[in-house]
């Protein structure tokens, strides 16, 4: 959600919404609410858009500016413009004619205001001076407009130009090498060698990717949140290491120590601040949304509570032998302190412990709505911190065995590492490296091996063998052949399910052509078909940007696109091209044969099913020429030998002079005659009217309108006036002219009737809205609107049909017609 | 007896085209001087012939669309002194919109099944040549439902000045010519027409309808109801 005040030098009145939001609706898009500020600045114009679709890419609504337009009140088109790689889209923008071009986007949760020159709104601005370009952040003087800025945690601003901030970020790696140097080195003195040999190596690996990504890129806050976090493990580990020493050394009393483990503890609860943040900010240097701002508020508090009553609580008395014996024993409580304090502190450190789950929790909300780029990023960090999470607490485990204990301390620095390594490829190296292919090969390797494992595990427990003592020969070499047999499918399970948790593929290649035959046997409109062959593509094959374009309507995409070498598929029946489907496989992976095989089956099947809408339009096309012909025989045919009839007997009657009674009998039949061809004139019209023919949609709807008993309300966009369109489109129009009012007069009960013809943006919109009984009441509607439906949707339209505000039904059609200018009449 | 008025006649249909020659031919003051079958021929005619009055009809070949009306609206142009009755199968008010554009002097419009009446074609034979118009009473009618939505048709609240200024205007004179007319200058004439239009509800920015051809039709309707 995304209120946004735009402050204009005109007075602007929200219309009420096009005819085309009834069938908005219906697709699940919800109408922007707008409203006008009035009272004392007339000038305000709020928008509040209460849409925030991901997938959305261009949406219009209307605006009728009055003073814009030079009086006339024509509708003004707006824009707004979401989605943007890497963005939460909750935009908003519009045009002022007579203004120039005002686009203004806001990203929620994003600082500055936007504005810019996205999606294509310059194609139909018929005067370019009038569109000044705005530069990105730059806000032309009348304008002013608020966005609440929702994150202003500008950590790189402060410290000046890139060179100086490389020097910082790289004098503080050094530093944080010293230090942790430092605190090996005591630990190497002390009989307490630290179990941990991956922290020290986590907080180095930190500060050295720290140091490199600030020194690529110097203001990336991960970058330098990386550091932040370095440096709070080094303090952490050469205090506690120093004042262990000196206290192991007799060097001094638990006195001597007390600077060092508050120093040691301060270090200790900045690392619990510093990576919730890291987390949470990565990895645009922002917030997912400002709803987290509330999360980092109670972190901040929870951190400086814990770290105040730890500071209070131990008061000297920390007894950092005490405290690492504990740990290696298993127990978290070294610290001493009273008693009535151990409660706060466990609710403390539960909270923080929860408020590090969330945020790495907000790593996969961001991985959900995030585009390509970045889940690459979120993917790296994701998987990194999960091979972390598994490797690190290996030297936890206790044991005698030197191999044992080497490979441990092996597996506990690559664990340690794995997440300073995760954070620096996310951020420099995404683009190069295949994260995805490398989950993959992870996750089926390592159920692989827990599956060998469990087996041998379950074996060997059958047997009721020691843990320590090997299996028999024989019973090992079944095991092998065994695991051997099953290790095949398994693999190959293991293959289509880690695609499909990986890729994104919902659906094998014969379930997706299921699938699609399923929902194109559901549609008969182009542009579903489009929606639903792009859907299913994407996630049948794995693929990363897929467009369908089927003849000249907007393509429909899904996924983001990079740059790299397209698949163009035809999508044809029978040598018809309709259009093609083009895609793009995730980075680093290519299409295989296969996937191009499904590309194409898919492509054909959705040919065939435009292929059968083509022709529902070609029959509803052929039913127009047909009533035209049958309009025109009556005219040329019965009508003019009518007329002719009645002008000869006219003649006749001129002829026979005098006679009364033979006067009177010609003039009665002559009466008859022009009754029958007052009646055949009325069918005829019926069946098609010349009037549509010789002066188009806009001086039939006045005409028909003029014919009806009840009061009419007629609004026609101008630019309708004089415009013809195509026979199949002006006759559905027709059509749906005539039933909507037959409807009013017959069913609705209604005493006026308002009627609007608008032209929006490629779309001929229809509206008749009674006021009358609802759609409740109105028991003759639902039967006659089938046929109507049918006739719409062969020509690529829709219908829509929805309760007025104030009572009454509103009967809308919407029907593409060609973008280009009126053709002479 | 004065000199019998020449007619050329416009008709795709042969029958109808005959039947209305022969009609015509037995009144004793029109003399049909030529009947052709579509519009380029008409054109040709009336340059050869320059008759007195026309009747066309509206759809004929090539295009059986509405040829009659231009080549009506051509001639009233081009040829000031021949009338142009046309004849249609529809009473729309399109079509009279269409064809009095230019304003109504010298035209009518009749429904083809008034031939059946000869003294009616007669009588707008008559009118057109005299530079008068004639509408069809079921045209009228449609044209009276377009002004439609405002049931008053607002000629009653004209003043009597305004009257007189529209009445010119009904005679197809130009804002010059009514000027000199009524002996008031071209600028009070454009000011008593803004008022006429205002009070009749005719949009001034409505390009499509030309207003001025409205408010004559208002005026024709009011003026001289029912039969033309």
């Amino acid at each position: 959600m995304l209120d946004m005040t735009v402050t204009a030098p005109i007075n602007m009145d929200v219309a009420h919404p096009s005819p085309c939001w009834p069938s908005l609706a219906r697709k699940g898009i919800s109408s922007p609410a707008t409203k006008t500020a009035s009272g004392s600045n007339p000038r305000t114009l709020t928008i509040t858009c209460a849409v925030c679709i991901p997938s959305l890419v261009e949406m219009n609504w209307r605006i009728s500016s009055p003073l814009a337009s030079g009086g006339g009140g024509e509708p003004v088109r707006t824009w707004a413009i979401a989605r943007r790689a890497n963005k939460t889209p909750a935009a908003a923008a519009m045009r002022v004619k007579g203004m120039g071009l005002l686009l203004i986007a806001g990203f929620e949760g994003k600082g500055p205001l936007k504005v810019a020159e996205w999606g294509s709104p310059h194609k139909d601005v018929g005067n370019p001076p009038m569109l000044p370009r705005f530069n990105s952040g730059e806000i032309p003087s009348d304008l002013q407009a608020e966005i609440r800025d929702d994150s202003q945690m500008d950590l790189a601003a402060a410290l000046g130009d890139p060179s100086f901030r490389r020097r910082i970020a790289w004098t503080v790696c050094l530093v944080v090498w010293v230090l942790l140097a430092g605190g090996l080195i005591f630990a190497l003195q002390t009989v307490f060698v630290t179990p941990f040999v991956g922290y020290p190596l986590a907080g180095g690996g930190a500060a050295l990717i720290g140091a490199l990504v600030v020194s690529r890129l110097s203001d990336n806050r991960s970058g330098w949140l990386l550091i932040a976090l370095a440096t709070a493990i080094g303090l952490n580990v050469s205090s506690f290491q120093l004042a262990l020493f000196i206290t192991e050394g007799d060097l001094g009393g638990l006195a001597e120590s007390q600077g060092l483990v508050a120093a040691g503890l301060i270090g200790f609860y900045g690392i619990t601040l510093i990576l919730p943040l890291l987390l949470l900010t990565f990895p645009d240097g922002h917030l997912p949304s400002c709803r987290w701002r509330l999360l980092v508020g109670a972190l901040v508090v929870l951190v400086i509570a814990g770290a105040g009553i730890a500071l209070y609580a131990t008061g000297g008395i920390f007894d950092i032998k005490a405290f690492l014996g504990s740990l290696e024993v298993g127990q978290a409580d070294g610290v001493v302190m009273a008693d009535w304090i151990a409660p706060f502190f466990a609710i403390n450190d539960a909270l923080i412990l929860l408020i590090f789950l969330a945020s790495a929790a907000s790593l996969l909300i961001r991985l959900r709505n995030a585009g390509t780029e970045e889940r690459q990023q979120i993917k790296w960090v994701v998987f990194t911190g999960l091979a972390a999470l598994v490797l690190f607490p290996v030297d936890l485990v206790r044991s005698s065995s030197e191999v044992v204990w080497v490979v441990q301390q092996g597996a506990a620095a690559a664990g340690a590492l794995a997440l300073p390594i995760g954070f620096g490829v996310a951020l420099l190296r995404y683009r190069l490296w295949d994260i995805d292919g490398l989950i993959r090969r992870s996750v089926i390797y390592g159920i692989l091996w827990l599956l060998i494992a469990l087996a041998y595990i379950a074996v060997a427990a059958g047997l009721g063998l020691v843990a320590d003592r090997y299996l028999p020969v024989e019973v090992a070499i079944g095991l092998t052949v065994l695991t051997t047999l099953i290790f095949l499918p398994a693999r190959q399970w293991l293959e289509r399910s880690a695609d499909r948790w990986i890729f994104g593929r919902t659906t094998g290649p014969v379930e997706a052509v299921q699938d699609l035959s399923e929902v194109l046997g559901r549609t008969d409109r182009p542009r579903e078909i489009a929606i639903q062959l792009a859907h299913i593509a994407s996630g049948a094959a794995a693929l990363a940007w897929v467009e369908v374009s089927l003849d000249q309507s907007v393509p429909v995409t899904v996924g983001s696109r990079y740059n790299g070498d397209l698949t163009v598929i035809s999508i044809r029946r029978a040598g018809e091209s309709f259009g093609t489907l083009s895609c793009l496989p995730h980075p680093g992976r290519r299409l295989s044969k296969g996937d191009i095989e499904l590309l194409e089956a898919m492509a054909f099947q959705a040919g065939l099913a435009v292929a059968h809408v083509r022709l529902a339009s070609r029959i509803v096309s052929a039913q127009e020429t047909e009533r035209r012909r049958i309009e025109r025989d009556i005219h040329d045919g019965a009508q003019q030998e009518l007329a002719t009839l009645v002008a000869r007997l006219g003649l006749a009657r001129a002829e026979i002079n005098g006679d009364a009674s033979a006067q009177r009998v010609l003039t009665e039949i002559q009466q008859e005659v022009r009754r029958i061809l007052a009646n055949l004139r009325e069918l005829a019209q019926g069946i098609h009217p010349s009037v549509l023919r010789d002066g188009g949609i806009a001086a039939l709807v006045r005409d028909r309108c003029s014919r009806l008993p009840i009061r009419v309300h007629l609004d026609v966009d101008p630019r309708l006036r004089k415009r013809r369109f195509a026979d199949d489109i002006e006759g559905a129009a027709f059509f749906f002219i005539s039933e909507a009012l037959a409807n009013v007069l017959k069913h609705s009960h209604s005493n006026d009737v308002r009627v609007r013809l608008v032209i929006d943006s490629g779309d001929l919109c229809l509206e008749v809205r009674d006021s009358g009984v609802g759609l409740d009441e109105n028991v003759g509607l639902a039967s006659g609107l089938a046929g109507l439906a049918d006739r719409m949707e062969a020509l690529g339209g829709e219908l829509a049909i929805a309760d007025g505000l104030d009572g009454g039904v509103t009967l809308a059609a919407s029907l593409p017609v060609a973008t280009d200018p009126a053709q002479p009449t | 007896m004065t000199t019998p008025i020449s007619v050329v006649i416009a008709e795709d249909h042969y029958l109808f085209r005959e039947g209305t020659r022969r009609l015509l031919e037995a009144s004793s003051n029109v003399m049909v001087v030529a009947s052709v079958e579509d519009a380029p021929s008409l054109l040709d005619a009336v340059e050869r012939l320059s008759p007195d009055a026309v009747v066309v009809d509206i759809r004929m070949p090539p295009n059986h669309t509405t040829e009659g009306i231009d080549a009506a609206r051509q001639i009233r142009a081009d040829y000031p002194s021949t009338g142009v009755v046309v004849l249609s199968q529809y009473a729309n008010a399109l079509y009279a919109f269409e064809l009095f554009q230019d304003g109504t002097a010298g035209l009518a419009y009749l429904l083809k099944d008034r031939v059946g009446d000869i003294n009616q074609l007669l009588g707008a034979i008559h009118a057109v040549t005299k530079g008068e118009s004639v509408i069809d009473p079921q045209v009228v009618e449609s044209l009276l439902a377009i002004g439609g939505t405002a049931s008053n048709s607002g000629i009653d609240d004209l003043t009597p000045r305004e009257h007189e200024v529209i009445r010119e205007m009904a005679q197809g004179k130009s804002n010059h010519a009514i000027a000199e007319t009524l002996f008031i200058s071209g600028s009070a004439v454009e000011k008593h027409i803004s008022s006429i239009l205002a009070k009749l509800q005719l949009d001034p920015a409505d390009s499509s309808i030309n207003q001025r051809v409205a408010a004559v039709l208002r005026f024709l309707l009011s003026y001289n109801p029912g039969e033309a």
